[in-house]
């Protein structure tokens, strides 16, 4: 740091003049004081950095860590929704506008192929955006509500789910509170002993495993949609486009 | 201004005219070094703005890797305050504090409006910088290595050239507050001070993003 010119002052110098001109030696003092700062930051950065690990695990939440996945899933933990002969498979963050646009782009068309029972809708809700959140972990409670809808009120799944994207938050905010991602659950007819269990944040493990999961199947970011396992390759954010697809599929 | 100003920030009985042409030279060359360093910055930034104006379904989404990343920053609004990519500025102003720089170590003395006018400009644009940081942080919640570079970058010219205008007595400052500056400048609490200030915004930086900022 210290690269001076000039050799060491001595604290006394007989060319001072005035009093304007504070002595040398009060200089050497803010600059050890500056040092001593300067040292501290570097110890507090690197004291940071090497305990990072621990803090980024799985996030201390209400669950005790166990694993708990909800009932009435398919294979490899997909959530089912309709009983259509084509598959499509979606991977999503509730906070990923991305997936907010291709709900916005595709969604109803999702809803008009379930009715005609064209479609098996499988949902795989991950958590990843977490940190966009303000601290909130927005992505791991909203993925943890719609669990704790599949667990307990299955048939409301679907339109919970689009619920949460009518409803969802921009990133970098604070995302919606467990009471209002249940008071969205309700609008949807939701009943409010299932709600109440949502900050009990009991399926928060099995959407951390899931996330984990997805990310070793290859998926890198979202919204990922396969069809029947195939990956969409159309644009997810044209409207129409994911009918064309599944038509295609169909058999 | 001339020898009574310069004797002032010289203590020890060295003669104040005899070295401050090489204490300004060094920070030409440091001034020098980061414009280039943020040009080049600024230049992979508008190569990616266009890239990513030319193809907004590749880059929409949202990336695992997202902590660092030049998609989701560079797709916000913040990333084109003006209505066009910010990197375009560092394009257009780095060019011009670039050949300050080279002009100054080639011993060239710049009229003092001119120096005046880079300093009002610079200031302006480490505001912007800055602001931008705190935009990143805060509301995009992504950061990424060209904009902290070019955030580092500015942070040093800016520096370097307040230091080379308070030893040249360019800017228009109280006797007592130049006096005060030179003193600074002379027990190098500039750059202590640089320092201490790059290394608290690391921490921030690392605190809220850790160690993925660093691999």
């Amino acid at each position: 740091m210290s690269t001076r010119t000039q050799p060491p002052t001595p604290p006394t110098r007989p060319t001072r003049r005035g009093t304007s001109q504070p002595p040398a030696a009060r200089y050497r003092v803010a600059r050890w004081v500056g040092v001593g700062v300067l040292v501290a930051l570097v110890v507090a950065v690197i004291a940071v950095v090497l305990r990072d690990p621990a803090t980024t695990d799985p996030a201390p939440g209400a669950g005790d860590g166990a694993v708990v996945a909800p009932s009435g899933l398919g294979a490899d933990g997909s959530i089912l929704i309709g009983d259509g002969p084509v598959t499509v498979t979606i991977y999503f963050d509730y906070l990923c506008p991305a997936c907010g646009a291709f709900e916005e782009a595709n969604g109803e068309t999702l809803e008009q192929l379930l009715e005609a029972e064209d479609v098996t809708v499988d949902l795989r809700p991950i958590s990843f955006l977490d940190r966009l959140s303000e601290g909130t972990e927005y992505s791991t409670r909203s993925a943890n509500a719609l669990a704790t809808v599949v667990d307990s009120a299955p048939d409301h799944a679907w339109s919970f789910h689009r619920a949460l994207y009518a409803h969802q938050p921009p990133e970098g905010a604070e995302g919606l509170t467990d009471e209002q991602l249940a008071s969205i659950a309700r609008d949807v007819s939701v009943p409010v002993q299932v709600t109440e269990l949502f900050a009990e944040r009991r399926h928060e493990a099995w959407v951390a495993e899931q996330t984990a999961q997805a990310f070793d199947s290859g998926v890198t970011g979202t919204p990922t949609i396969l069809v029947d396992g195939e990956p969409f390759t159309g644009d997810p954010y044209q409207p129409g486009s994911l009918a064309a697809v599944v038509e295609r599929a169909a058999p | 201004m001339t020898a009574q100003a310069t004797r002032s920030g010289v203590v020890g009985g060295t003669s104040g005219r005899a070295t401050a042409p090489s204490r300004i030279r060094g920070s030409w060359l440091a001034m020098l070094f980061w414009s280039a360093a943020s040009l080049t910055a600024a230049f992979v930034l508008a190569t990616e703005a266009v890239t990513l104006a030319g193809d907004q379904e590749a880059t929409f989404g949202c990336d695992i890797n997202a902590v660092v990343s030049c998609g989701t920053v560079g797709s916000s609004w913040q990333a084109s305050v003006f209505g066009f990519p910010n990197a375009f500025l560092g394009l257009v102003t780095e060019p011009v504090v670039l050949t300050i720089a080279a002009a100054g170590l080639a011993g060239v003395r710049l009229p003092r409006w001119m120096m005046l006018t880079a300093q009002v400009g610079y200031t302006l644009g480490l505001a912007l910088a800055y602001w931008l940081l705190y935009q990143a942080i805060f509301h995009i919640g992504a950061v990424c290595p060209w904009c902290l570079l070019v955030t580092v970058a500015t942070t040093f010219v800016f520096v370097e050239m307040t230091r080379i205008n308070v030893l040249e007595g360019h800017l228009p400052l109280p006797r007592r507050a130049r006096r005060f500056a030179e003193e600074l400048i002379h027990h190098r609490l500039d750059l202590l001070a640089t320092a201490v200030w790059l290394c608290g915004v690391l921490l921030l930086l690392v605190t809220r993003y850790g160690s993925a900022l660093l691999g």
